[in-house]
Formats: C-alpha cells, structure tokens, sequence
C-alpha cells in the first residue's frame, strides 16, 4: 500500500514539474503526460425509486448517489516511439464496461481495470504501428465521460465494441485523408483471444470540408460477427456542430460462435449541439434503434429481434473550469412494450433524469 | 510563469494581436541577414515548429507559420491543453531586420478515445476572442504565452542573426591554427 501511495505521489510530482514548452517534447527527457477524469451521479427513474428501465452502459442506477470511475492515464514519446497506459477503478471503468478474464461482467471477481494499453512506433513520417489493447475504433460514444456529450449512453454504443485488443497500420495519404487497417482478437472486449487473431477491422478518416471530419469503419470475425460504422462531426457554426452514428451489425453466422445467429442490429444516432455561452453548451441525442429480424435473432439492450427503440436525451453540459456539470433528461419509447412503469406493468415508454459531475484533469 | 507579458503584446492596423521587434544587424549585408534567417528554420529544433510559406529573395522576405503548445492554469495536472498558431513575418535590409508574429489562433485540445490529446477538430479561437469563448483566467494566461513564445524567439532569432557563424566540418568546430 506503501509502495502504490508512493507511486502515486512519484507520478502526481513528474506531472506537475512538467514546464510549459515551446514544443512537443519528444526527446528522452519528455515529461510523462498524465491525465484522467473522476465522475459521479444522480438518476430518478420516473418509473419509481430503484428502477432502471432505461440501458443505458453507465449511469444505470436508480436513486442513487453512485460513482462512475476514477480514470488515470499516463503517456509517454520519445522519438518515434510511445506508449500509452490508462488505468479506470470504479463501476464504469470495472464490472459496467470490461468483463473479467472468463469474459463475465461480475464486479466481485473483476480485478482489470485496463482502459487503454498499447504501444506505438512512427515508421514513417506518414505510417504508424500500433499494438496492444486499444480502446474500439468503432462508433460516436466512449467509455471515458470526459469524451462524451451525453452522460447516458447510446443504443449504438452499448451493443458495439468498447475495446479491441490487436496490430494496426496507420497509413496518413494527408492531414485530409488517413486508412488504419489491422488485426485483432477474435472476441472484443477481452485482454486475449478466445482461439486466435481473426478479426479484420479498418477504417477511413476524410476530411470532406474544414470541420467536417468522418470515420468510415468496419470490423468483422467469425467470432464476433460484423460491424459497419460510420461516424461524423461536423463544426458547422463557432456554435453549432452536429454528430451523426450510424451503425449496422450482423451476428456471426459459424456454430463456434457464442453469438451464433442470424439477427443483429441497426441504428442511426443525430447529435446537434449548440453552445449558448462560453460555459453552457446544449445538446440533443436522438436515436432510433431496431434488432433486426431472425430466428435466431439476438436481444440488444432489451430489444428483441423485430422491435425497435427511439430515444430522445436532452443534455447540458455547464462547465466550471475542469469541471462539467451534465443535467439530462431522457425519454426511451419502444415499439412494444418494452419497459416498467410504476405498478411494476409492462409499458412502453420509460423516462429517467439525472445530473453527473465531472472533473479532468 | 508568465508575468503579465501579454503587456509585450500591441495590437495592429487590423485590431490583431501583434508581437513586432526592429532590431540592428550589425554590420551584416541583408542577404547575409535572409540566408541567417532561412537557416534557423532548418534548424532541427525548430524544423517541426515552424513552416516557411514563402521567401522572396527579391524582396528580402520570409514568411512562416508556426506553432507552440500551452497548458492551462486550471488544470491539476501539467499537459499541454492546446496550441497556438501564428504567422510570423521577417523583412531584412542591409544592417537590420524586423520581424512580427500575429495572427494567433488557439486550437484546443481534448483526450481522444486512445487516451491522445489531439487537436478539437473545428475550433480554432482567435486570440482576439479568447475572453468571449473560455475561462477568463486561462485567456490571461494563453496571451501572457504569447508574449512569452515572442520573447523567448526573439532572443534566440537575434542569436543565430546577429552572431559571425562558426566554422564546422562534419559538425566539428574548425581551429584556426595560423593564426593566434
């Protein structure tokens, strides 16, 4: 305990006796770049106390003070080569986002807490290679809060990837124009594969105009089925930016697959953000979501094969400094009946508000 | 730390923030003076800070772009949180130069999902509108670096000016042994 106190504190100190710099250190006296976040929430679920209807991947427990995850992120690069490690403790960051080594979201025995792990080498001025457990390259949302808008998360997100451990190339044709290509574990989310590296996945960044920037992806594996993603912002106005996700998925079709099946889904998220003030920026998701028709369909979030979900949240985002505060109010509404109302009957619409603190650093 | 050195700042004809020095270059021609200019850009300490955008030899001109990164005063933990883009003029005559950083820009940045901070795609502040777009304590601070950058370059740019250059071959230093 001793030694991890002292780690710590040896690690807060390099941090803070970084200088300001003329330029990006990249000699082998560069400082290591330390960052991270702590986030913390309330939710009422109007369905009753300890509801919670909603699935959201994080913020899902009802009437409660609850914490989402102290995350601590360390960097280094020194000539042409880094490595990045980041480090989360707490629910969003355990047991809610990464499953333990038997592949089971079970907070008593989940002991990793890896968020990020890899190292990367320029091999030329344009092609990097990266390797190790990254965090998915697929979708608009991820895992750290300080890298989403809306607190609750998306259909979209919770069902993709969250991380993808594997080898990647990434080729710049221009600060315009970059195509990343690489292999990975066969089943997301886990610190190794379940049999070997069988997962191809890709993806191309354009810059069609200035501000606008779009992420073509695509991954797919006989174990975890197929993923087409894109994902796009564009910085319209000094106010207005706009964020679209769409995302198709197909469960994988071989026997030896845990997810064997023939369904899958597809959803399209819109994010229209407008910042109000230099401290308060306000912002729409909607999203509509479906699990597509099969047999052998999977269930996603709830949503069987054949219904579908549209969810509206409403979010602001108050910034003090370091500080966010997220008030949101969100409405799900399901196809069918897909959620509780207070009586404990099934209804189709559920609605949740909530207010999150977070702090960067 | 910066000591209020956004005072170094002026503001030109346009209402821009401007960092402008006339110096005296001894007794150097001007084009001694341009070719002294163009080799500091291709120094390697300063090769991925700085872009020439033109040169006119005609003209004596250098034009160049150029960057430097700032960390915010709000932060618990020092990382760069941004950088600052400039547009740097340098005009030499025969004795002298004078040069002018302006056109500041500063570019945020965030934590990209690879634990990277990166450039905000889409937003670019100019220096002007700090006050109205962040933190009123961090606008203080990003114009005090400003200054500082302009300061900081000056000293080094009037070094590599204004000294006689050293002989070297293959980076060694020469000894002239005839004479003493």
């Amino acid at each position: 305990m001793k030694q991890k106190l002292l780690l710590i504190c040896a690690l807060a100190v390099s941090g803070l006796a970084a200088k300001a710099q003329d330029s990006i250190k990249v000699t082998s006296d560069a400082p290591l770049v330390i960052t991270g976040s702590v986030d913390a929430y309330y939710k009422y679920d109007f369905a009753g106390k300890k509801f919670a209807n909603i699935p959201t991947s994080f913020n899902n427990e009802a009437n409660s003070i609850s914490i989402g995850m102290i995350d601590l992120g360390v960097k280094k690069k020194v000539g042409k080569a880094s490595f990045v490690g980041e480090l989360s403790f707490g629910p969003r960051g355990q047991a809610q986002s990464l499953p333990n080594a038997a592949g089971a979201y079970d907070e008593t025995t989940n002991s990793y807490h890896i968020q990020n792990l890899y190292v990367s080498y320029d091999l030329t001025d344009k092609l990097n290679v990266t390797g190790g457990y990254m965090a998915t390259f697929i979708g608009y949302e991820v895992i750290s809060p300080t890298g989403n808008f809306n607190y609750s998360t998306s259909y979209l997100f919770t069902n993709g990837p969250f991380q993808n451990a594997g080898v990647k190339l990434t080729y710049a044709f221009s600060d315009k124009v970059s195509l990343m290509a690489g292999m990975f574990n066969d089943s997301w989310n886990t610190y190794q594969s379940t049999g070997d590296v069988s997962t191809f996945g890709a993806q191309l960044m354009v810059v069609p105009v200035k501000n606008w920037t779009a992420y073509l992806n695509f991954i797919s594996g006989y174990y975890s089925g197929t993923e087409f993603d894109l994902t796009t912002n564009y910085q319209i106005t000094d106010a207005f930016k706009l964020g679209l996700n769409f995302a198709t998925f197909s469960q994988p079709s071989l026997k030896s697959s845990p997810a064997y099946g023939n369904g899958g889904f597809t959803g399209v998220a819109l994010y229209p953000q407008l910042a109000v003030s230099k401290t308060v920026t306000l912002g729409l998701r909607g999203e509509y979501f479906s699990a597509n028709k099969g047999t052998l369909g999977g269930t996603y979030s709830g949503v069987v094969p054949g219904e579908s979900v549209t969810a509206l949240t409403v979010t602001a985002a108050v910034k003090s400094g370091p500080l966010t505060f997220i008030p949101e109010f969100r409405v799900d509404n399901g196809s069918k009946n897909m959620f509780l109302n207070s009586n404990g009957k099934p209804t189709q619409a559920a609605q949740q508000i909530g207010v999150a603190a977070v702090y960067a650093f | 730390m910066a000591v209020a050195q956004k005072d170094s700042l002026a503001t030109d004809e346009h209402g821009k923030y401007i960092y402008y020095h006339v110096n005296a270059g001894g007794h150097s021609g001007a084009n001694v003076l341009l070719v002294r200019a163009l080799d500091f850009f291709d120094m390697p300490a300063n090769s991925a800070n700085f872009k020439i955008t033109d040169k006119d030899a005609n003209a004596k001109t250098v034009d160049v772009t150029g960057f430097f990164a700032v960390q915010s005063t709000t932060s618990l933990t020092k990382h760069d949180d941004g950088k600052i883009t400039f547009k740097l003029r340098i005009e030499v005559k025969d004795g002298r130069y004078r040069y002018w950083l302006s056109n500041f820009v500063f570019i945020p940045y965030y934590k990209d999902r690879y634990n990277n901070l990166v450039p905000k795609p889409g937003v670019e502040i100019p220096a002007e509108e700090l006050n109205k777009k962040i933190d009123g304590k961090d606008a203080a601070h990003y114009l005090d670096e400003c200054a500082a950058f302009g300061i900081k370059f000056g000293a080094r740019f009037k070094k590599q000016l204004e000294s006689e250059p050293v002989k070297t071959t293959n980076g060694k230093k020469v000894i002239v042994t005839d004479k003493w």
